[in-house]
């Protein structure tokens, strides 16, 4: 199963996940310059990505947790999700989600 | 403002205030305390209207307050019963009156509406009262630091290793990941180190040779009360989440009061189910507390001093953020519910 992952250059990755992974997990497999600061816990915001259509719809609701730290990330749009908060399934194999810019 | 007014602070200690005028400062309010003649407390602000002499500077009449500079007098709910020289006493002759609540040797004041000022929600626990336990007062320690980084580190027990090796935390713990949970207004965050030598303080006290399973269970009720409830049981107990009566078991109460933007006072005091007739453990505790809760200043005040500067960077958020971050959005919370109310003029209790 795959994803493919769209870094801040335009450059594209093909990443193979297995069910249950997360999203960061697999993301981070590869340098695509997500820091996922706090290590997966919604704690940061640093692993902050847009999900594309239909695969969007078909992740389950943010938690309170997510949307409040999505809150305090920059460049929030449609498809904003924090991807330590994304478990992987089947259902999203050929997922595109594009990486979203990094802040200093 | 970062303060949230509509909750109940620590003044003090009961025993501090008495029939001396007594002022004290929170939220940049002064405010002057003082008992009746009948020993009830009585906080209003510390300043004339007339010329703005502190309260505190004048006398007590009675049970009123005479201002040391012309005389004018005001009786406990703050309105105006006496100006030397006038026979008339204008509507605008008051000064605020703050509620209060005594209750367990603690005086507390309530800085948001009056109306809402429920001693129902006065910080309360069953311990108190239970003869299995022993309460012990500590200090007023004084932080020159906001009160919201004070109050981060008490939802967050991964620096007791770190802040307090000698006393209350030791390298064991440095690893063990912390649970982080949200209930209402409180963050509860915790954690056991199992299998572990004991930290300094249960050395010292609790009597126990080899290695122990220790817990911290740290509760911050938004906005400034924090019961860190901590302890050890030797590891051969393999005691449950359940049953940390049968430890040695502490409760060290924080008090936070926000004294200004860059100053927070940190009534803490303890409660203990062990050596209930020492009476000089709870004293021999308290030096440990000290120790360790000067170790909290040092660190908190010297990341105060770096906040009085731009940050040159974003700073980095780590896992154990957890419990600061839920603190933070609650704290957002109540203030933004506050926030209508913030431009009406404070309410005066009983002027009608």
């Amino acid at each position: 199963m795959k994803v493919l992952a769209t870094d801040r250059e335009g450059g594209r990755h093909e990443l193979s996940f297995e069910e249950g992974d997360t999203l960061m997990e697999v993301l981070t497999s590869e340098d695509l310059g997500i820091r996922a600061e706090c290590g997966g816990c919604c704690a940061c915001a640093t692993c902050h990505v847009y999900v594309a259509s239909p695969w969007l719809e078909r992740l389950p609701a943010q938690s309170e947790d997510e949307e409040a730290m999505l809150d305090t990330a920059f460049e929030v749009a449609r498809g904003s999700r924090l991807s330590c908060q994304i478990s992987m399934t089947a259902e999203l194999d050929g997922m595109a989600v594009t990486v979203a810019p990094d802040w200093d | 403002m970062s303060f949230v007014r509509n909750a109940w602070y620590v003044a003090g200690w009961s025993a501090r205030f008495g029939r001396a005028l007594t002022p004290i400062t929170i939220m940049n309010e002064d405010i002057v305390i003082y008992r009746t003649e009948a020993g009830r407390a009585v906080a209003l602000t510390d300043e004339c209207p007339h010329k703005r002499l502190p309260l505190s500077m004048g006398r007590l009449k009675g049970d009123a307050v005479e201002c040391g500079y012309h005389g004018m007098t005001f009786g406990c709910d703050g309105r105006c019963v006496r100006i030397p020289g006038q026979s008339n006493l204008p509507s605008s002759a008051w000064v605020r009156s703050y509620p209060l609540h005594e209750a367990q040797g603690i005086l507390w004041i309530w800085m948001g509406e009056a109306e809402k000022a429920d001693p129902a929600l006065v910080f309360d626990m069953a311990e108190f009262e239970d003869p299995r336990w022993a309460v012990h007062y500590g200090d007023a320690l004084q932080l020159e630091s906001n009160y919201l980084p004070v109050a981060d580190n008490l939802c967050d027990p991964a620096h007791v290793s770190f802040v307090h090796p000698t006393t209350l935390g030791n390298a064991a713990s440095e690893d063990v990941p912390i649970d982080c949970r949200r209930e209402g207004r409180s963050v509860i965050t915790s954690r056991w180190i199992r299998n572990a030598p004991p930290v300094g303080f249960f050395r010292a006290f609790g009597n126990l040779q080899g290695n122990v399973d220790r817990w911290h269970y740290y509760y911050l009720h938004a906005p400034n009360v924090a019961v860190i409830d901590f302890g050890s049981a030797a590891t051969e107990e393999a005691l449950g989440e359940a049953e940390r009566d049968r430890g040695v078991r502490l409760f060290a109460l924080h008090f936070l009061t926000p004294v200004s933007e860059t100053r927070t006072i940190d009534h803490w005091m303890h409660l203990r189910n062990i050596g209930l007739d020492d009476a000089d453990l709870g004293e021999r505790m308290n030096e440990q507390f000290r120790l360790a809760f000067d170790e909290d200043k040092q660190i908190l005040e010297a990341i105060q001093e770096r906040e009085a500067r731009p940050p040159a960077r974003r700073g980095v958020k780590l896992a154990v953020d957890r419990g600061p971050n839920y603190l933070r959005r609650i704290i957002a919370e109540m203030i933004a519910e506050e926030a209508p109310q913030e431009e009406t003029k404070p309410s005066v209790q009983a002027m009608s």
